[in-house]
């Protein structure tokens, strides 16, 4: 009994030449050093404005120390209400997420990977369009005489236009289509390293499907099911667009209460004392989830329960969800077998498939079609936005681009995604070296901080760098805006990057090292061409994330100096017109078309 | 003894790929029957068309005389050893054994005796508590053994279940499940790549090849009657030659290309001026001395002799090109140098005529 199958599965580690005991404390932090410029950049640029930022409201307003800010926002009841909404919508959200993601998921994790491959674009597809198009279109299919409205009144489900816009179903319905492509991708993974053996070994046992369904296949998809819950929780929580634009007066949440009273009262520390609620309730459930779930399985690996002090409540959390899954089992195995009664047996199995097919075809409808609805509006002849124009006209693309300010807009947007895109690409490069390629203590430590600017929610991030700026007088300033926008990058390039080295065979390195050459060599030679494919995803990813950014952008633009975000924002603000929907269209062919490029990236990447 | 399992003319296609070409089968109850065959030739299709993973295209298959063809694997009452076990990691190793009577709903009282039992009998009492990825290979093994036992099954499927362990545990867990085997009266049917195994294991062999069987037989008379030059060359090791029937009778008399004539004590139903293959396993060669004779001689140059362990390879190229290998027990004599001339002779009684057209 020598040989454990679990621990087969880990590659053994590439051997150092040098016995690490055996060298300086100096010289075994030299492989650290490519960790440096990101820290520091973070540093001065991310932990130092924030925690000045959340500092603010421990202080009054003559300069002294007082918890004065806290209690006035737990006595003031509207505080507590937004605090809540901000809860419920954000809870609502993880759930439609989860439940309307799951069998997304499970159909891609159980189609071939071929088709896979294909359709997991098209579930990425909504989430790299621009969040404002997305909103955008919303709004255009929610209003009183929007499609939605329109095919209810045809179809005589409804006597009167229904409301589904500036309350809580728009809120929600904005929100989740925002947030289960998120959902989809973090459970994905987990469903595809579950052993098909399992369940054919549970057939052979005796269990029928629903019981194999809950007792083996669902337990095997908690970690990826609760890690996305997590993410689509904290994710949620810092919404501010979607509420803005498709709530009412009753879906005000946080991040809103933080922008009104900024930018309309300039009370600094009511802002920082609603950021530290924010923060605190992201913070709150990360770490609940490291307790119960585990952050390792986070990160695909599998929770390993044995290996660490299991915490009393996540032992009954388990037990409980032991309960529930049998029970669930075992009441479906009842259902199931009088269903079976009734149909012939191919039939049975058919419905079980066409189930999982039909439950896939209705959330990617969901998905995909609201968007395409900005593009008849985009060509309208008239005033109005409608998603059945009579008729075809280019005058609001026209209108688009004689318009200065939507050309500087764009302008800007491109200049600095690719700034920042860049900014974020070399400093990210060189940490995912580092990291990718070390053993060290702390390391889980640094990954957090390097991951940190993806947990504080954005508008914290905002609020810090604009009182930041304020007094570099960098507000306003492109390379206030690069640095901002490098900041919430980062981390999208170190992960990506990590992930394309932890496949990386580092023998190639050891190879051209015994062919004589040197470090920078082998870098220049053989890793960088090797990655190069994954280098562009993550530099396209890092571009992305800038040039949809508002939260931020709303901060630190300013007077004649705007996004492409920003310009739609006012625009939707101040009211709906079709060249926005021009604007919506244009962008949706640019993303689409970057989705696609990116796409082919991984897959050239993924053939070595 | 009575049928266990039937197969009938089954076959599987995936669209124009034939998995398996309608092959049948039968086991005897308390058989230990092995599939044995190089990887893609069909075996896993096959047990996995017994255990009804998937649907075979053509044919029908019998368990205890009951047609289950069309049944689910849940309804057909069989036991499946994964070859990477198939534990559900999210259960312990008490529950993972419970799971199939629990789905059979059977008592605590009674499950808890029956679990108990089974841990007893692969020697694991101590580890019902723990994880399955808490065991060592070998550990884990043992459990996907006393999970398949434990609801009696009418017979136990095993996919490579040795596969994925180091050499030494292998050969110990053979052992072990041979005394299962034997101790329970189990029916086995087993699948593996491993020639060795499937000597030392079955009560019959159904060597496969090209999705479909070459031979079914004992092990003995896989390894002395190979019905084919597949089977031959699949089995231990053999020197493999073609040649054409000179005569036939009391003895056969076949002819080489180069002119030589090689002497077979039995035919195989072959005719005069038939194109066959003809062998002999190189245990059966022997190196001669001088004046030394056999039916069969050759005369050729060592190339090399191999040690390893027990015995010792002898490699001889003969005159035309041809090579012989020659095994013989470790002895400590002795043996030519390489380069020499040296006669290789075997008996008529050893060499064997594969039958035409196989």
């Amino acid at each position: 009994m020598t040989a454990t199958a679990a621990r087969e599965y880990e590659p053994p580690p590439v051997a150092d030449p040098v016995a690490p005991r055996l060298r300086s404390p100096l010289s075994r932090a030299k492989p650290l050093l490519p960790l440096a410029p990101l820290f520091a950049f973070l540093v001065v640029f991310f932990f130092f404005p924030v925690v000045q930022i959340l500092s603010l409201s421990l202080f009054g307003e003559g300069g002294t120390a007082t918890i004065a800010n806290y209690t006035k926002i737990f006595s003031d009841p509207l505080y507590f209400d937004v605090l809540l909404i901000t809860f419920k919508i954000a809870g609502w959200t993880t759930v439609i997420s989860i439940v309307g993601g799951f069998p997304v998921a499970y159909y891609l994790a159980n189609t071939d990977p071929q088709s896979r491959t294909a359709l997991v674009i098209w579930v990425l597809l909504p989430f790299w369009t621009s969040f404002l198009v997305r909103t955008f279109a919303w709004m255009i299919l929610l209003g009183r005489s929007g499609a939605i409205n329109q095919l209810l009144l045809a179809l005589g489900i409804v006597d009167a236009p229904a409301s589904l816009i500036f309350n809580l179903t728009g809120t929600l319905i904005g929100m989740s289509h925002a947030m289960l492509p998120l959902a989809v991708m973090t459970m994905l993974p987990v469903m595809q390293t579950i052993d098909g053996n399992l369940s054919r070994a549970a057939e052979t046992l005796g269990a029928g499907r629903a019981q194999i369904f809950w007792r083996i296949y669902i337990p095997q998809c908690m970690p990826g099911i609760s890690a996305a819950a997590m993410m689509v929780f904290i994710s949620s929580l810092g919404f501010f667009i979607t509420p803005a634009l498709l709530g009412g007066a009753r879906e005000t949440m946080l991040t809103q209460v933080i922008i009104t009273q900024i930018q309309e009262l300039l009370n600094w520390p009511a802002a920082s004392t609603a950021s530290v609620l924010l923060l605190a309730a992201s913070i709150v459930v990360f770490v609940a989830y490291d307790r119960v779930v585990g952050l390792s399985s986070l990160a695909g690996g599998s929770s390993d329960r044995s290996a660490r002090w299991v915490s009393p409540w996540s032992r009954f959390l388990d037990r409980l969800g032991r309960a529930v899954v049998n029970g669930l089992g075992s009441l479906c195995d009842a259902f199931g077998a009088r269903l079976a009664r009734l149909l012939p047996d191919p039939m049975f199995r058919r419905l079980g498939r066409g189930t999982s097919l039909a439950l896939f075809l209705l959330v990617l409808v969901f998905l995909l079609v609201p968007t395409l609805f900005v593009i008849p509006a985009s060509f309208t002849p008239g005033n109005a936005v409608q998603a059945n124009p009579n008729g075809f006209s280019l005058r609001w693309y026209e209108a688009v681009f004689a318009s200065s300010e939507w050309t500087s807009a764009a302008w800007n947007s491109l200049v600095i995604g690719l700034a920042s895109g860049m900014v974020a690409l070399v400093l990210g490069t060189m940490a995912a070296f580092a990291m990718a390629w070390n053993r060290f203590l702390g390391k889980t430590a640094a990954l957090a901080v390097i991951l940190s600017p993806l947990i504080v929610p954005r508008i914290v991030i905002a609020v810090a760098l604009f009182f930041l700026y304020s007094r570099l007088e960098l507000v306003g300033t492109v390379t206030g805006l690069v640095i901002a926008h490098a900041v919430l990058a980062v981390p999208y390039v170190v992960i990506t990057v990590m992930a394309v080295l932890a496949t990386y065979d580092r023998r190639l390195d050891q190879a051209a090292a015994v062919m004589g050459a040197g470090r920078w060599q082998t870098l220049r030679r053989i890793t960088l061409p090797i990655i190069r494919p994954g280098l562009l995803s993550a530099f396209l990813f890092a571009f992305v994330t800038s040039f949809d950014e508002l939260t931020v952008a709303l901060f630190l633009t300013g007077g004649s100096f705007n996004t492409l975000p920003r310009q739609m924002w006012s625009d939707l603000l101040l009211q709906i017109n079709p060249t926005l929907a021009a604007v919506a269209t244009l962008l949706l062919v640019v993303m689409t078309g970057l989705l696609f490029l990116n796409e082919r990236l991984r897959r050239s990447a993924g053939r070595h | 003894m009575s049928e266990k399992l039937r197969a009938e003319r089954i076959s599987k296609r995936y669209q124009s790929v034939v998995a398996l070409s309608p092959t049948t089968l039968s086991m005897r109850d308390g058989e230990f029957l092995t599939l044995l065959g190089p990887s893609g030739s069909g075996k896993t299709t096959l047990l996995s068309l017994v255990a009804g993973l998937i649907e075979p295209t053509e044919g029908d298959i019998w368990i205890d005389g009951q047609r289950v063809t069309h049944e689910s694997s849940a309804k057909r009452g069989l036991g499946m050893v994964f070859q990477n076990y198939a534990l559900f990691p999210h259960l312990s190793i008490y529950e993972n054994i419970a799971f199939p009577l629990r789905m059979r709903r059977m008592g605590g009282a009674e499950i808890d005796a029956a679990v108990r039992r089974v841990l007893d009998l692969v020697h694991l009492p101590q580890v019902a508590e723990r994880l399955p990825r808490e065991l060592s290979g070998g550990q884990q093994q043992r459990i996907a053994l006393a999970r398949c036992i434990v609801y009696e099954p009418s017979i136990i499927l095993m996919d490579e279940p040795l596969g994925a362990l180091d050499k030494n545990l292998r050969e110990h867990m053979q052992t072990e499940i041979k005394r299962l085997h034997v101790e329970l009266g189990i029916t086995v049917l087993y699948v593996t790549h491993d020639q060795e195994e499937a000597l030392s294991m079955s009560d019959r062999i159904c060597l496969m090849n090209n999705a479909k069987v070459e031979q079914i037989g004992t092990p003995a008379e896989l390894y002395f009657r190979p019905a084919s030059v597949f089977a031959a060359g699949f089995l231990g090791e053999s020197n493999i030659a073609s040649a054409k029937v000179l005569s036939t009778g009391a003895e056969t008399l076949l002819g080489s290309p180069d002119g030589s004539t090689v002497r077979v004590a039995a035919g195989a139903g072959c005719r005069a001026d038939d194109k066959v293959n003809w062998m002999v396993r190189p245990e059966r060669l022997q190196l001669l001395g001088d004046g030394e004779m056999r039916e069969n001689v050759r005369r050729g140059q060592l190339l090399d002799v191999v040690f390893v362990g027990g015995f010792t390879k002898i490699n001889v190229r003969l005159d035309d090109g041809t090579m012989l290998l020659a095994k013989e027990l470790t002895s400590g004599r002795s043996l030519p140098e390489r380069g020499q001339t040296v006669r290789l002779g075997w008996s008529s009684a050893d060499a064997i005529v594969l039958p035409p057209g196989a």
